[in-house]
């Protein structure tokens, strides 16, 4: 085949991410909505525990950013899955390049809203202590900020960056099967299930998100399991039928 | 891990996906060009780094949470105290815990010790026995360190009262109440990492009855509080 310029892997990526980040702009405005409403459902803490001593009661309520994660978790899934669809898949096709180009934008624009989602999520507590603070009536902790203990809060949006990457990434994954076989539609959630309730389903989920010694193996874990599933899915990929 | 563990995982998970229903179907009537979703992020991203700086400046009048050090140093102080006040080592009680100390003289030779205003003691109690002719008895209260969540609420709790009435040392209850806080976490509840989780830095301390009796007054104690 002849082109009148010849590119780069590198270049064809990079105009196809440009490319994407325009196009997905409004999956990450929707990340503002899937927020605040996480953040709503924050309100009354997602945490709490309590005691009772001399006949008074204590009760501590700890908002932390559980609820607007989950939340998040499953915008990630939605828009990893997202990239795979068809109509997405197809604009592909406005560009000269291959397979592997494709899925490598679609790798890079996912890490891309990765980073953003994890560190909007983390900041968005700030806005519920600010809320909660300013209009609540009840008592509350001084608690670290990210000017009191930067190193920590760096390492817990790594955790949530790295979280939403793996599971954009599992998004992503299926996605690209369902597209290969319609059948994994079915199949997928009954392996999920499957996995969860067996015993050693149970031993790998625990190893991999209980009873870490630091934050940093869980950071590298969490990327390990991304990388594979981002490179399950290039494989699969080249699976796919070409344009009918 | 229970398998019913993942039940509330599950249904705040049907609720998310129902809620991404909603929006999707919202979403395709709402016709968002790429200028009002670049304003929508940039207005969101600047509402977030405001809160940030805000947060800064809210005045501190909230509690602290206390360092893994001074947890332990309270944890500390509250077992020497423990262990000192069940060996009647008087000397060893630290100062810092007393809360009232008074003499009072009997009428007759019977103390009755009396609890009121709670279904379970709420002040532990322990006896020095003097060999005084006197009828003085001496009374001491203390109170140890409570912590919650690693916050300092010990004065916050109120104590017991001590009455006396005819020879009977009432000790009353205070009366129930609600102490409610607020703590932030920057971190994920459910993936709290390491030993040292701020949850668990709880200490649960009592007030403590000191009492000084001379040897020839009969104690009598209905509701078991005194400290063998």
């Amino acid at each position: 085949m002849m082109f009148l310029s010849n590119s780069t892997l590198g270049e064809v990526v990079k105009s196809q991410v440009e490319f994407k980040l325009n196009t997905y702009m409004g999956a990450v405005a929707s990340l503002i909505l899937v927020q605040i409403i996480g953040l709503l459902f924050s309100m009354n803490g997602t945490g709490s525990s309590g005691t009772s001593i001399n006949n008074i009661s204590i009760h501590v309520s700890i908002v932390s950013l559980d609820i607007v994660y989950i939340f998040v978790a499953l915008w990630a899934f939605v828009i990893g899955n997202m990239i795979t669809i068809k109509t997405n898949w197809h604009s592909d096709f406005s560009f000269v390049g291959t397979r592997l180009s494709s899925s490598l934008a679609n790798i890079i624009v996912l890490c891309m809203i990765s980073v953003f989602a994890g560190v909007t999520t983390f900041l968005s507590n700030y806005v519920l202590r600010v809320i909660l603070l300013l209009f609540g009536k009840v008592d509350y902790v001084k608690s670290s900020s990210i000017f009191d203990d930067p190193l920590n809060s760096i390492l817990n949006i790594g955790v949530m960056i790295a979280f939403i990457l793996m599971i954009s990434a599992i998004g992503y994954f299926r996605g690209i099967l369902v597209q290969n076989n319609k059948i994994f539609t079915f199949l997928l959630p009954v392996l999920l299930i499957t996995i969860l309730v067996t015993k050693s389903g149970q031993k790998l989920f625990q190893y991999v998100f209980i009873g870490n010694e630091s934050i940093l193996i869980l950071i590298v874990k969490l990327v390990c399991i991304s990388i594979v599933f981002f490179a399950l899915s290039i494989l699969c990929s080249n699976r796919l039928e070409v344009r009918s | 891990m229970n398998n019913w563990m993942l039940l509330p995982l599950l249904g705040t998970l049907f609720i998310a996906w129902l809620i991404f229903r909603v929006a999707k179907s919202v979403s395709k009537r709402i016709n968002w060009n790429q200028r009002l979703n670049k304003w929508t992020i940039s207005t969101y991203v600047g509402i977030l780094l405001l809160a940030v700086i805000v947060y800064e400046f809210i005045p501190a009048n909230g509690d602290e949470v206390i360092d893994k050090k001074e947890y332990q140093a309270l944890s500390h102080e509250n077992n020497l105290f423990e262990k000192a006040f069940g060996n009647n080592e008087e000397s060893k009680f630290d100062s810092k815990f007393l809360v009232e100390e008074w003499m009072e003289e009997l009428e007759g030779d019977t103390l009755e010790i009396i609890s009121q205003g709670s279904t379970f003691p709420t002040a532990k109690l322990n006896i020095e026995w003097t060999d005084s002719k006197e009828q003085f008895v001496e009374v001491k209260m203390f109170q140890t360190n409570i912590l919650m969540n690693g916050v300092n609420v010990t004065g916050k709790i109120p104590l017991s009262t001590i009455e006396w009435e005819k020879d009977q040392l009432v000790i009353t209850a205070p009366k129930a109440g609600e102490l409610r806080y607020y703590r932030f976490s920057n971190e994920l509840f459910a993936l709290s990492i390491g030993d040292d989780i701020i949850q668990n830095r709880g200490i649960f301390g009592d007030t403590y009855i000191y009492l000084k009796v001379p040897k020839h007054i009969n104690v009598i104690d209905k509701n078991g509080l005194q400290f063998y």
